[in-house]
């Protein structure tokens, strides 16, 4: 559960996007980045399915305005 | 000195004059009604509350009386007042006493913020406490004033009011409120329970009010640690089933069920979440009443 304080918003987060939420609140990441923590591939190379999945998750909380794209 | 000391025509006159200070758990009201309905519910349903003195401060002053024009005449209404306020339009004169009911929730559930307010029945057994929060038609008062007849102790049918520093649930023990078939069931449930003359025709069917047990206005000042979250559903001829319920899920429908969620911020928030951390959370359905008893009597034992 997660309780928005500037729009006083309450979400529930699958274990998923609250995973990507914490890991962008310690730090800025790539969808790879991503990807390889949130579903443990470690060094392995990221697929194509995964990264759908972790957009998708993205797309989702960028919605919610819980975080923002960053170019770099 | 309780309501049951007044004779009837002595309670009638009270309200009809100065009113009574009624003690209702944490809160005391100020009523006054010339409706004879107030004063014949009050004495049946209220028998046991305890009376304030005249001059005592009061959380709050109602009235329910008629409208001063000539529909008073042609078809009586009743308008609930609180402090001179009037927050519903009037009703029809025979549901004076539903009206009141309504409006002591109202005042509640508008303006006891030190409390997250959910809109769920609660009641109490070997110290923990069994939070009912569901919607109308759920059969959640049902199930409440059946359990209130067997041994668990009622904080109240309508609003659980949890305490956001220690988490107590502080009781608000008033009359239970029945709506159509739940009348009937109830007579032939627990056939000595006392159950006031039924209203019919208002927004929710025919209604009428159940006495709370003595016992539990008697500990009406004694709270009660939440232990478990239920959601009940009456399904007719369904099975007795009790299954687990996730824990964000129940989260979601409690503060969906909190008349000041929002206004709380971030300590409701902290709140719903102490609250769902400490509670067992099941969805309950259930037809009998008997098993339904059976059910909860051992999960209390657990």
């Amino acid at each position: 559960m997660l309780y928005d304080t500037a729009s006083g918003d309450t979400h529930h987060l699958t274990p998923e996007s609250a995973r990507i939420l914490s890991l962008l609140h310690d730090a800025p990441s790539t969808r790879e980045e991503l990807a390889r923590c949130v579903l443990s591939s470690g060094e392995t190379g990221v697929d194509d399915a995964s990264l759908t999945m972790i957009d998708a998750i993205l797309a989702h909380l960028v919605e919610l305005g819980l975080i923002e794209s960053i170019q770099h | 000195m309780n309501v049951s000391s007044f004779t009837a025509p002595e309670l009638a006159r009270e309200l009809r004059r100065d009113g009574v200070h009624v003690r209702i758990g944490a809160y005391t009201v100020h009523i006054q009604s010339p409706f004879p309905a107030i004063a014949h519910n009050l004495r049946l349903l209220y028998a046991d509350y305890p009376l304030e003195a005249e001059a005592s401060f009061a959380d709050f002053h109602v009235s329910v009386r008629p409208p001063k024009n000539f529909r008073r005449w042609l078809a009586p209404q009743a308008i609930f007042r609180i402090d001179n306020y009037v927050p519903f339009k009037p009703l029809p004169a025979d549901q004076a006493y539903p009206l009141l009911e309504w409006g002591l929730n109202w005042c509640i559930s508008t303006q006891f913020h030190r409390y997250l307010v959910v809109h769920g029945a609660v009641l109490e057994k070997n110290g923990r406490a069994l939070i009912l929060p569901a919607p109308p038609g759920s059969g959640k008062s049902t199930l409440c004033a059946a359990l209130a007849t067997r041994g668990w102790r009622l904080l109240s049918d309508e609003l659980t009011l949890v305490a956001p520093d220690t988490m107590e649930i502080t009781p608000m023990c008033r009359p239970v409120s029945l709506k159509n078939a739940s009348i009937e069931i109830i007579q032939r449930f627990e056939q000595s329970v006392a159950i006031g003359p039924p209203a019919h025709d208002t927004s929710k069917g025919t209604v009428a009010h159940m006495k709370a047990p003595t016992a539990s206005v008697q500990r009406s000042q004694e709270t009660a640690l939440p232990a478990w979250i239920v959601f009940p559903k009456y399904e007719a001829s369904a099975a007795t089933r009790l299954t687990e319920h996730p824990k964000g899920s129940a989260f979601m429908k409690i503060a969906e069920n909190t008349f000041n969620y929002s206004m709380l911020g971030a300590r409701g928030f902290e709140t719903v979440s102490s609250l769902i951390d400490r509670c067992d959370c099941y969805d309950f359905a259930y037809s009998d009443l008997n098993e339904a008893i059976r059910l909860f009597r051992d999960l209390a034992e657990r």
